[in-house]
């Protein structure tokens, strides 16, 4: 029980220290998990279905990428 | 912050208020047990990440947590995209089925109920078409095109309808009545009507734009004060080769009181006069306040701006905006609720008629606003 508690404290810290350095747009290498960073997407214009043009917003999406 | 791992195993000792090396067993740890239930389960649920999931090649790959997701992307959070044209329209002549494509379209076999519905009203009316025109006395057979109208009167007389009482000039009602039916039209006349009709349309149009575009040029003429279209301009008399110059009469008309007619020999100066005010005020409502810089009269909404601030402090924001005023540019700021009740200030800079005019104007920016904007529409 203790043991857990002390995992699920562990991880909430982890998760804490990722995320925070994530929401820096950082970039966090993790061995045997893989990298963990930031990217951004320009907007661009994209042509739907329907005919219609439109011009998607920018982003910056979070990227995992897998160590091998 | 680019951190390896063992600048981050650094940074989570210090977290967790521990040395490194129970900082390292402690991420390696939870590595295996991801590692393990994603191996095992197929994915991996971590409270405020995300998701690990085994994809079909054996590889992981990581859906992140929504919230965290949009805290990453806070400064575009809650933006839809700008729709730049609008859906393509069929032309209701392609709609139209030609007899070639209709011969293809019933020998498809996978049609749906109202196709099939569709093609044998063709069928049928083509059916007809061919009973005519087989019919002894039908004038049109050998002219199809050339005589349309001697065709239109067969198939008056020939018609089962009932109203066929004689009309002007001997032809029923009905007949009338179909010569002015659209449907009733092949290709060829359709051109016929339609040619005329469109060569107006773009005869309007061009005088429409040319007229409009003489009004524009005028109203973006504000620096100059010979703009004044109602003051008569003195006409110069030719005497024995010497230019004569009309004296000046002024007018009882107030605008033509506050601005002289132009000396012809000494170069306009600037007319500094309060009461040249009120004509240029009124070239300024005629031209938009469109471009990048210039003081910021009017917000105009529906116009297109380069953000390139998105902060959540108000104070910060303000400063910038103000900053950038002092550059000259036309700054627009405002708030933008995100979900979850943040909240976000953006600083636009420049009103633009078009997307592609916002484009343009990112280029002339200098760094790092260049590289770093988004276009949005103002609403």
């Amino acid at each position: 029980m203790v043991k857990h508690m002390t995992e699920k404290k562990n991880e909430k810290e982890i998760v804490a220290v990722l995320a925070g350095n994530l929401k820096k747009h950082g970039k966090a290498q993790i061995n045997r998990l893989g990298t963990f960073s930031v990217s951004h997407q320009k907007q661009k214009q994209h042509q739907e279905k329907d005919g219609r043009i439109v011009m998607k917003p920018p982003a910056d999406i979070i990227t995992f990428t897998p160590e091998k | 912050m680019k951190l390896n791992h063992d600048e981050f195993v650094a940074l989570l000792a210090k977290a967790l208020g521990s040395d490194k090396n129970e900082a390292s067993r402690a991420l390696e740890s939870w590595v295996d047990a991801v590692l393990l239930e994603t191996e095992k389960s197929g994915s991996s649920s971590v409270t405020g990440l995300g998701t690990f999931r085994k994809t079909e090649d054996g590889s992981m790959i990581l859906e992140p947590d929504q919230s965290l997701a949009m805290e990453v992307n806070h400064k575009y959070a809650g933006m839809s995209p700008i729709e730049i044209s609008p859906p393509s329209s069929v032309p209701p002549e392609s709609q139209e089925v030609s007899e070639d494509k209709l011969q293809e379209a019933v020998s498809e076999e996978t049609r749906d109920d109202t196709d099939q519905e569709t093609d044998s009203e063709t069928e049928s009316e083509k059916e007809k078409e061919k009973e005519k025109e087989t019919a002894p006395g039908f004038a049109a057979k050998a002219y199809p095109y050339r005589e349309p109208f001697a065709r239109r009167v067969y198939e008056a007389d020939d018609s089962d309808d009932e109203d066929t009482s004689a009309g002007p000039f001997g032809f029923s009602r009905q007949s009338i009545k179909k010569l002015f039916r659209y449907d009733n039209w092949d290709n060829s006349e359709k051109m016929i009507w339609l040619i005329p009709i469109a060569a107006m349309l773009i005869i309007a149009l061009l005088l429409f734009f040319h007229f409009d575009g003489q009004r524009l040029s005028r109203t973006h003429l504000g620096d100059q004060p010979v703009v004044q279209n109602e003051i008569p301009v003195p006409i110069p008399e030719e005497d024995e080769g010497d230019r004569v110059i009309q004296e000046f009469v002024p007018s009882p008309d107030p605008v033509d009181e506050v601005a002289p007619p132009p000396d012809l020999d000494v170069t306009p100066e600037p007319v500094e006069d309060a009461a040249t005010e009120p004509a240029d005020e009124v070239i300024r409502d005629f031209a938009l306040p469109y471009g990048l810089k210039g003081p910021e009269d009017e917000v105009l909404i529906g116009a297109y701006t380069i953000v390139v601030h998105s902060l959540r402090n108000e104070r910060k924001s303000e400063i910038e905006k103000e900053r950038l005023e002092n550059q000259g540019y036309k700054a627009t700021r405002w708030s933008a609720e995100l979900p979850g009740g943040i909240t976000t200030y953006r600083v636009g800079i420049g009103q633009f008629q078009s997307v592609s005019d916002a484009e343009r104007a990112v280029e002339e920016l200098p760094e790092p606003f260049r590289s770093n904007n988004f276009i949005i529409r103002i609403r």
